[in-house]
């Protein structure tokens, strides 16, 4: 079930509030909370129900190994519990890419059926995984079966995060004053939905067209992008995935604070970022504070001097691309951005030194437009599903495969004509309507994610203490939601701008994770 | 404030404050909501809802027409009906004395005979009672490249009640219908298509007509800019690579035919007037035909088409010969609309041809004095088979 679907929105979550009311309000929190879990294992099982299973299986193996490991403190344990985890993922998602290339490199004819992705199956193995090895670390430990059952499925973010920690999520299933049916939760929760559902349904959907219509042409070998086909395929990707996910998070979020819980914030304006650093502080914020607590760290983090610190990043990254998917492409991307983080680093650590210094005028577009296209770059292998895909589509971007316009469009700039001589810019029979659009699209998201605040910025007085982090920084705008009838209006606007969109179908992105 | 950390004091007054904040949300949803329909209703960008004659050219609605014909055809409920693809959707002229009664244009582009067939028969069975029904039927639209089934099944089938494969038996989805119509009126692309409709009343983009005829302006843009020769290029081009498909051929026993000769007979039992005719192709679409080694093939269509008029006595009009219009040299670097006056590019014929045929059809002859001079337009065959003189 999406959230951005009919039977969600107009069946499923006023039926599943209804009655998580009626428990709170009529028996006690503990029945509230069996409601939730008995919602969210339905919302699972909708997909498919063969896969719930899987999940209560992950979920009952993964309890009481936890309880097992908390009263015997052993490493061992440890290892095995997390082993298994592991174990699972790499039989559902990574089976088949590891045979089908050691396949390849023995040249043996060995191959295993497709198997079908359990959805989510990276999100709740690794919010597992964290857990347990709190368990081991910290000793903490989770006595209700319901409220861990709730923390690994609660259906807001059990799909696509944001990537939830045991330590913000417990405490808040115990506590009666916090879960629960409010106004002043439904009023925040509705307006966070409304912004995340345009922002998916809109905006995201708006641009999809243009990125999957270069993508799907360059993945089947029938184009060879010129330049602006290039640029504008992998800009309009670039947009679709911030909104997309982004909107996807806000309403996760939205969701979460119907029924009083808070989730935490997953983005913070990416795209405003000045380097890779302040990129990866910004994007799919959960994952990167699960990957530096449970992986850098865990590899040794920049305790072991600098070479190491590099290759940790590096490796880090890597991983966090495997996480990712099954595939050369996300292992490629993730090898970008671990070498774009240790270059980072590295000129970080000799800016200092250098003899001069540009002034912040120059310095900063200069920051932002070589992270972004760096980040451009990464999403063009991880959005391209062949190889072979993304570096056609880089060799257009690099101009490679020419650069032209469609004759429509050189027709009505005859005035340019001795520009376009000079930049070598030739005419094409393409059609000039698809280019104007991807390119209003790109530019016109562009625009948004860099003008416009974000939740942490419009919510951040009137939001928890979970949902809000150290990582976001301060407030960049004097934008604030405030309980008024202008706010009221623009978000009834975008909510009904996402209603209108109920006809057509579209996934979430991060459903592939 | 803060949702989770407000004080008692202030938790009262948080709380009026929210709940009337949520009491507006609702009430500007439902205000927009309202208006938004009633926009959409009225500005009617695929013309269906026909509520008001200030926006006539439906400049949105030319790329959607079959989601939009079986409605708007449906609520037109005319006494005539023109059957085909895009060339008679945008070659025919909307008024001519041969129409006897309020016309409609079921001109499908792009679609395959058995869908042209199903969406008129669907009008047919649905309206009050369509009298004439004016059928083009199209050489390229009876080629495969590979055996068919027989099967007369589609998945357009089920926005329509009625189609060929179980012509008598009323098959409606409402479900589906209900909803399609509802993003007709209630969608983020209706809302698009309603600002686009009011924008575009004056701008040379192709608009659909409550009527169901198609201006084809966007010919006019193209024209102007870029002259002639972008659009014999595009369509040149596109021809070669769809006639070039190896083992491209006509298959006597093709379904194409069989739902010829179904459709026809449905409309004898029905008592409706047909005019059937093979649409003209200008020179250069005749001579790929034969460039392609289908010049046989195309013999062979003709004479399986003219058997298939036969059986039920019906005339047949055949455009698709090499007369003094289809033949006239183009000027290929004009950017002149009066320029190459009967065709736009080799497959789609202007207005001014489409005035000559319904001529022809009024005076029920070939012959034709065309600006002083005597010209041949057609060869008409006979129900008793024989070429007219």
């Amino acid at each position: 079930m999406l959230f951005n679907s009919a039977e969600f929105l107009f069946c499923f979550l006023p039926l599943v509030l209804l009655l998580f009311h009626l428990a709170c309000s009529r028996y006690s929190v503990a029945a509230a909370i069996k409601v939730l879990v008995v919602a969210s294992l339905l919302f699972y099982g909708w997909w498919q129900p063969a896969y719930l299973l899987l999940l209560v299986g992950s979920i009952l193996l993964n309890f009481y190994l936890a309880r097992l490991i908390h009263r015997y403190q052993s490493k061992a344990l440890l290892v095995l519990a997390v082993a298994l985890n592991l174990a699972s993922i790499l039989y559902y998602k990574y089976a088949s890419f590891l045979l089908g290339n050691l396949a390849e490199l023995t040249q043996q004819p060995w191959q295993i059926e497709q198997i079908l992705l359990p959805l989510a199956i990276s999100f709740f193995t690794f919010q597992q995984i964290a857990y347990l090895v709190d368990v081991y670390r910290k000793g903490e430990i989770e006595q209700s079966l319901m409220n861990y059952t709730l923390f690994v499925s609660f259906f807001p973010q059990l799909i696509a995060g944001p990537i939830v920690h045991h330590g913000t999520m417990m405490p808040q299933f115990a506590d009666p004053n916090r879960v629960g049916v409010r106004t002043l939760n439904v009023a925040i929760g509705l307006s966070i939905f409304a912004i995340g559902f345009f922002k998916k349904t809109v905006l995201a959907d708006g641009a999809a067209e243009y990125a999957n219509l270069m993508f799907r042409q360059v993945d089947a070998g029938q184009l060879q992008p010129d330049f602006f086909q290039a640029w504008g395929g992998a800009l309009a990707y670039t947009g679709q995935l911030y909104f997309d996910f982004s909107g996807y998070s806000d309403m996760a979020i939205g969701l979460g604070l119907l029924f009083g819980i808070a989730l935490p914030l997953n983005f913070n304006s990416p795209y405003k970022a000045l380097s890779i650093t302040d990129f990866w502080r910004r994007w799919h914020m959960t994952l990167s504070q699960f990957l530096r607590d449970y992986l850098y760290i865990a590899l040794g983090g920049n305790r072991l001097g600098p070479w190491r610190r590099y290759l940790n990043l590096f490796l880090t990254m890597l991983l966090g691309g495997l996480w990712h998917g099954a595939g050369w492409n996300f292992l490629i991307w993730g090898a970008l951005h671990g070498s774009y983080l240790m270059i980072n680093h590295a000129f970080s650590a000799v800016k200092h030194r250098l003899p001069f210094s540009l002034p912040g005028w120059l310095s900063k577009p200069l920051s932002w437009g070589l992270c972004f296209v760096a980040v451009v770059v990464g999403w063009v292998f991880f959005r391209a599903t062949t190889l072979d895909g993304a570096l056609t589509v880089l060799a257009g971007m690099a101009g490679w495969h020419g650069i032209s316009l469609p004759a429509g469009i050189m027709a009505q700039l005859q005035f340019a004509g001795p520009v376009f001589e000079l930049l070598g810019i030739s005419s094409n029979t393409g059609g000039g309507a698809v280019l104007i659009k991807t390119w209003l699209w790109s530019l016109s998201l562009l625009l948004l994610a860099l003008l416009l605040p974000n939740v942490h910025d419009l919510f951040h007085p009137v939001l928890a203490a979970e949902s809000r982090t150290k990582l976001a920084g301060p407030v960049t705008t004097g934008w604030q939601w405030q309980p008024n009838k202008r706010w009221a209006l623009l978000l009834a606007a975008m909510m009904l701008a996402g209603l209108s969109t109920l006809g057509q179908v579209s996934e979430f992105l991060y459903f592939n994770f | 404030m803060n949702s989770f950390t407000s004080t008692s004091d202030s938790s009262a007054t948080q709380s009026r404050m929210m709940a009337s904040y949520l009491r507006y949300f609702a009430g500007f949803m439902l205000l927009l909501l309202a208006g938004l329909l009633a926009s959409s209703y009225w500005i009617d960008p695929y013309g269906v809802w026909q509520a008001s004659d200030s926006w006539p050219r439906k400049v949105a609605a030319a790329d959607k027409v079959r989601q939009i014909k079986s409605y708007q055809g449906a609520r037109q409920d005319p006494a005539v009906l023109i059957v085909g693809n895009s060339r008679v959707e945008i070659g025919l002229p909307p008024s001519h004395p041969f129409y006897q009664g309020r016309v409609y244009n079921l001109g499908l582009p792009g679609a395959g005979v058995v869908m042209q067939y199903d969406y008129a028969w669907h009008l047919i069975r649905s309206g009050s009672g369509v009298k004439q029904l004016l059928l083009a039927v199209d050489f390229v639209d009876f080629l495969n490249d590979k055996p068919t089934d027989l099967s007369l099944k589609g998945d357009w089938q089920q926005r329509l009640d009625y189609w060929l494969a179980a012509p008598d038996r009323a098959q409606p989805n409402r479900w589906l219908q209900a909803t399609e119509q509802l993003s007709l009126l209630f969608s983020q692309t209706a809302l698009q298509d309603s600002a686009f409709t009011l924008l575009g009343q004056q701008r040379d983009l192709n608009a659909l007509a409550v009527n169901g005829f198609n201006d084809g302006r966007l010919y006019h843009n193209i024209v102007r800019t870029e002259g002639f020769a972008a659009l014999y290029q595009q369509k040149i081009a596109e021809l070669e690579q769809r006639l070039q498909r190896p083992g491209l051929g006509f298959d006597l026993a093709g379904k194409e035919l069989l739902a010829l000769d179904t459709f026809l007979q449905l409309l004898q039992r029905q008592g409706i007037a047909v005019t059937l005719f093979i649409n003209p192709y200008q020179y250069q679409y005749l001579d790929l035909i034969e460039q392609h080694g289908l010049q046989p093939a195309f013999v062979a269509w003709k004479n399986a088409v003219q058997q298939v008029a036969a059986r039920y006595h019906l005339p047949l009009y055949d455009f698709a010969i090499r007369s003094e219009p289809v033949s006239t040299a183009v000027t290929l670097a004009s950017k002149r609309l009066q320029d190459n006056r009967y065709f736009w590019e080799p497959a789609h014929y202007r207005r001014a041809f489409g005035e000559l045929m319904l001529d022809v059809w009024q005076q029920q002859r070939c012959k034709l004095r065309v600006e002083g001079r005597e010209l041949t337009l057609c060869q008409l065959y006979l129900p008793a088979a024989q070429p007219a003189p």
